[in-house]
């Protein structure tokens, strides 16, 4: 996929463009217009020479018709000697031809301009008639054709130029066009992330801009109802579904204490207080995930070791590993520093750990390793069994997944979920690793020193 | 003990003013802050047990006042919340300790004992005897005639609980609430483990013996002791 370009960038680059194609369209336009305004210029000046020379010849036109050398040489002003001259008299006779035409016989209607080619270069040529005497005069286009090139090769020298200081200026101006909404950018993500009561400050310009910054400012309001909203529901759902569930635990705990019970009822009673011992923990987690999801969950973070939580996890996996005819290898360091809540942190090792025992099946292998890594602890946890499909590998860390494998494994889905979203609290991660076909592993990773 | 108990759900508040009166205190209930208040300023209490969440005003503003007093009743907090905010706020706030709603109403009736003892002047103990056990608490270290004793962090947690009140039953599931914050499948299972082997490692002369008690759950029981130190 094509790198999006910057705003300013995409302004500048337009800029350009627009730039060298108008002084383009400038050249095309005026470049004809000049020559065309300078050719008028130069036969305007043929037409009074000739009307000047005509004006000579006419007092000497006796002279002239005899056709004897050099007299119409000695007739013509000095200004006049460089341009291409021919003389006839009205029977078509040559009277005087100038020495520039070598010898080229010039023709042309009376009264008319035309260019013509001469010794190979273009000239504009005038016939005129005066009593007897016809006479062609013409000179070179080389002025204009010079100019017409001069101009041509400035315009494609400037061109590259203008473009290019057009760029910048389009630069400069994009970035100040766009000053505004990079501001508005870092104060809308300070905002969203680190201080939610906080609005943008509406720029009193009235322009765009403010326009924007009226909108986004909306938005955050909403988003902060809907925040504040959540945040009152997992408070107030705490106390409403806890207050019950003390009532009923308190109730089979003091039914439990009455004497003369039959064995049976005390099994009864046993179930019941496991049962409501369970709805507290899942009432737990989903208050726990309902503070993630209102971005105010709260860690009790310091510097720990994350060994003493590993060996106990591990431990009490190793019960119910064995009793499921599953081996469990482990091996770590003396000691693993991390910035951790360590409650939180059990509960992510509870977990993994759970998950490891419910999916790998009798005679299969759990391997539990601990490392310090750059600037984190780092723990896998692999087990043997069925890999785990490609299409699932991220589906297993959403709330409530239950794989295909694990439809008849207890649980209720949040296991996974709850371990990533403590671990990514705490600036770490939980992510499921490359699979290498035998082991399933998972990795957890844990800074060693408080995220900015 | 005097006790004053602060709850506004009847229901449990009726439980726990049962199972306090029958394990020998004296309770008086109030259903909202400002009737705690009042009850404080007219009657002075040994022990307070306060919920959090109170119509009117709130337990942490009884319990300000409540730290003011002379002599100063000992506190503990009832929490509908497991959040951290609550129970830093209440312990700042002077409370002694605190219980997280659900809880056992043994666990309600230890730490209301314990806090008892503390008011008292009586010190933790870093030591612990019993029989021929010794448990060192701040060292973890557990000694058995003299032999140290290699334990897990699981079954060592579980020998602090019964050398801590010996003689008390607890049920399974008691077990597990203390050494797990949250249950698990097969937490039951595991316990009965860790106390099959707890019971290999400390078996010997003078040697605790963990009872179960049917239906019921556990109690440890120590010996006649010989060679007291």
């Amino acid at each position: 996929m094509m790198r999006p370009c910057s705003l300013k960038l995409q302004f500048a680059l337009l800029s350009a463009v627009l730039a060298v194609l108008a002084l383009a369209l400038a050249g095309a336009v005026l470049l004809p217009v000049i020559g065309h305004r300078q050719l008028r210029d130069l036969d305007q000046q043929l037409a009074s020479d000739a009307k000047a020379l005509l004006a000579i010849f006419a007092n000497n036109e006796a002279a002239i018709l005899t056709g004897a050398k050099g007299v119409v040489r000695g007739l013509l002003p000095p200004n006049l000697r460089l341009r291409y001259l021919e003389v006839e008299s009205p029977d078509g006779r040559v009277l005087h031809r100038s020495g520039n035409l070598r010898g080229l016989d010039l023709k042309g209607e009376v009264g008319r301009m035309q260019t013509v080619l001469i010794a190979g270069r273009a000239a504009r040529l005038r016939t005129s008639r005066q009593g007897g005497l016809v006479l062609h005069l013409g000179t070179r286009l080389g002025t204009i054709e010079k100019t017409q090139h001069d101009l041509e090769v400035s315009l494609l020298m400037v061109l590259p130029l203008v473009g290019l200081a057009a760029f910048g200026g389009g630069l400069i101006l994009g970035q100040r066009a766009v000053r505004p909404i990079t501001a508005l950018t870092a104060a809308a993500e300070t905002i969203s992330t680190d201080r939610p009561g906080d609005r943008l400050p509406v720029p009193r310009t009235g322009d765009e801009v403010a326009r924007l910054t009226e909108v986004l400012n909306r938005s955050f309001d909403r988003l902060q109802r809907a925040y504040e909203a959540a945040a009152r529901f997992s408070a107030d759902a705490s106390h409403q579904l806890k207050t019950p569930l003390a009532v009923m635990r308190a109730g089979v705990d003091a039914l439990g204490k009455r004497s003369g019970l039959a064995p049976e009822v005390h099994e009864e009673i046993e179930v019941l207080r496991r049962h409501s011992r369970r709805l507290t923990t899942m009432v737990d987690d989903l208050l726990l995930l309902a503070q993630v999801d209102a971005g105010r969950l709260e860690l009790e973070r310091g510097p720990s070791d994350l060994v003493p939580l590993l060996e106990r996890a591990v431990e009490d996996m190793e019960v119910q590993a064995t009793e499921r005819n599953v081996a469990v290898v482990h091996a770590w360091p003396e000691a693993l520093p991390c910035h951790a809540d360590p409650r939180r942190v059990a509960l992510i090792l509870q977990n993994l750990c759970e998950n490891a025992v419910k999916y790998t099946p009798s005679g299969g292998c759990i391997r539990c390793t601990a490392e310090v890594g750059l600037g984190e602890a780092e723990f896998r946890i692999a087990n043997t069994g069925v890999a785990i499909a490609a299409a699932h590998r991220e589906a297993i860390f959403e709330r409530f997944h239950r794989s295909a494998a694990g439809e008849n494994v207890p649980g209720y889905g949040l296991g996974l979920n709850i371990a990533r979203e403590l671990a990514r609290a705490h600036g770490g991660d939980l992510v499921l690793a490359d699979d290498d076909g035998e082991w399933t592993v998972f990795v957890l990773r844990l800074p060693f020193a408080p995220s900015g | 003990m005097k006790l004053l108990l602060v709850e506004d759900e009847p229901d449990l508040a009726g439980q726990v003013a049962r199972a306090l009166t029958a394990a020998g205190h004296v309770v008086e209930w109030r259903q909202d802050g400002f009737a705690a208040l009042a009850a404080l300023k007219v009657e002075s209490f040994e022990a307070l047990v306060l919920d959090v969440n109170l119509p009117g005003c709130s337990g942490l503003e009884v319990l300000k006042v409540a730290h003011v007093l002379r002599p100063r009743p000992v506190t503990l907090l009832l929490t509908a919340r497991s959040e951290i905010g609550d129970r830093v706020a209440g312990l700042n706030a002077g409370a002694d300790d605190y219980l997280t709603k659900p809880f056992a109403m043994e666990e309600l009736l230890a730490r209301v004992t314990s806090m008892g003892r503390r008011g008292q002047g009586g010190t933790a103990e870093h030591v612990v005897q019993g029989g021929s056990i010794r448990m060192d608490t701040q060292r973890r270290r557990v000694t058995h005639g003299g032999q140290t004793v290699s334990l897990s962090p699981r079954e060592y947690e579980l020998l602090a609980i019964f050398m801590q009140a010996p003689g008390r039953v607890f049920t399974r599931d008691e077990l597990c609430e203390r050494i797990w914050e949250r249950s698990h499948e097969h937490d039951t299972r595991t316990v009965e483990i860790y106390i099959m082997r707890l019971r290999k490692k400390l078996d010997g002369p003078g040697a605790p013996i963990i009872e179960t008690v049917r239906g019921c759950g556990y109690t440890m029981t120590f010996p006649p002791c010989d060679a007291a130190p």
